[in-house]
């Protein structure tokens, strides 16, 4: 998924321009998954954190399996 | 059966692997205090602590032949959890001990799972008993490219690389407990199993991306920039910058393990402006779909699969509150 970073980096930082061959290489997965992220910031213009913030009861994303809950 | 009965295994087990040494009060001890501690954090009520049991139940099994695989579960997340700990050096005070202490529940783990073959075809037993040490082998494996990746001079690892290491660190040992899982429940044939262990390779990866996301934007500030290790948001970082942004960002990211909070504080600004939170949204969201899909593709389909998807969307709830999945 280097590709993918890349064009996901362009993305944010208003540089799509000259990726169409960094796009072409992408699978047909990434390319659906990207549109929605598309699709999610134009609800939440530019503001990735707000979105992620909603995660979770405490604004976390899930505890993972290997690590110790986070201490208040 | 209540969910609390895997948990009752684990203390019992625990108990026996010491008492058979006479010299092993001390180690029990011990070990009653790390397992009381991480049952408090960690309750068998917990979904991903019964994994086990729950692909157990999905495939329409009975949740009592997934008991020791659970207890066994329990004891190989917590002695990875201490592997990992120390390896990040967040236990440095009681290394020794902890080491010893982690050790002694991989041995543990395999004690609890012998107790499979008493309700378990024996070939079945076996099976499940050898891929858990091909699963832990794996994530040893995966753990030591991580050791070796976060001390390295002049680190190059990209995305790439990181998802290998959280396939082979967290992917393999939680595709075996949704396997096994699985297969005590009943599930015979290979398409399914292959179903269930596609689907738990997925979700350790996903919770991996969520450890890494918490580690440089959780509420609590954890501090993977402060420790130096191995984290997604970096290794996306070091692939995109521009030369000239990058080595200011390496520099300020040796200046946060010399604990330097603003330089940490920029590195974090830089991480986030790059579109490190973006890309972890859409890798983990490839990965959720993937783990979704693995359970549509179970011959007749499963009946029971509600907690399995929950588990997913636990993961990601921001994801879900957006009406994106």
């Amino acid at each position: 998924m280097n590709e993918l970073a890349c064009v996901i980096h362009n993305f944010i930082t208003g540089q799509e321009a000259n990726q169409v061959d960094l796009v072409a290489a992408l699978t047909v997965e990434e390319r659906a998954v990207l549109e929605e992220l598309r699709s999610v910031l134009q609800k939440v213009p530019s503001d990735v954190a707000a979105l992620l913030a909603q995660a979770g009861p405490n604004g976390d994303w899930y505890d993972p399996p290997f690590t110790a809950p986070a201490k208040p | 059966m209540s969910g609390y009965e895997g948990c009752e295994v684990l203390h019992r087990i625990v108990q026996e692997c010491v008492t058979q040494n006479s010299s092993g009060l001390m180690l029990r001890q011990e070990l009653q205090q790390i397992t009381r501690q991480w049952m408090k954090s960690n309750p068998a009520t917990l979904a991903i602590a019964r994994l086990p049991r729950i692909a157990c139940e999905a495939v329409g099994g009975n949740p009592s032949m997934a008991v020791p695989i659970t207890a066994s579960w329990q004891l190989v997340r917590l002695a990875a959890k201490l592997f990992d700990d120390l390896e990040d050096r967040e236990q440095v005070n009681q290394f020794a001990v902890t080491l010893n202490a982690a050790t002694s529940l991989i041995f543990a783990a395999q004690l609890a799972l012998n107790e499979l073959a008493e309700v378990s075809a024996l070939d079945v037993a076996q099976r499940v008993s050898v891929s858990l040490n091909r699963a832990m082998l794996r994530a040893a494996a995966g753990q030591h490219a991580d050791i070796v990746g976060t001390h390295r001079d002049g680190r190059k690892e990209t995305p790439d690389d990181w998802l290998e290491i959280a396939e082979a660190k967290s992917g393999g040992l939680l595709a075996w407990a949704t396997w096994a899982g699985a297969i005590v429940g009943g599930a015979s044939d290979e398409l399914t199993q292959k179903c269930f262990y596609t689907y738990g390779l997925h979700l350790g990866i996903l919770l991996q991306l969520a450890d890494d996301f918490n580690g440089i934007w959780g509420r609590y500030g954890d501090n993977d920039l402060a420790t130096g290790c191995l984290s997604l948001p970096v290794c996306y970082a070091r692939l995109v910058l521009t030369p000239d942004a990058r080595d200011h960002l390496e520099s300020l990211l040796d200046r946060a393990i010399s604990n330097e909070k603003a330089a940490e504080a920029e590195a974090v600004s830089i991480l986030t402006d790059s579109g490190a939170q973006a890309y972890l949204l859409t890798v983990a969201r490839i990965h959720a779909r993937r783990a979704a899909a693995a359970l549509e593709q179970v011959p007749g389909g499963i009946p029971t699969n509600r907690a399995l998807i929950a588990l997913l969307d636990g993961v990601m709830p921001g994801l879900a509150s957006s009406g994106v999945s």
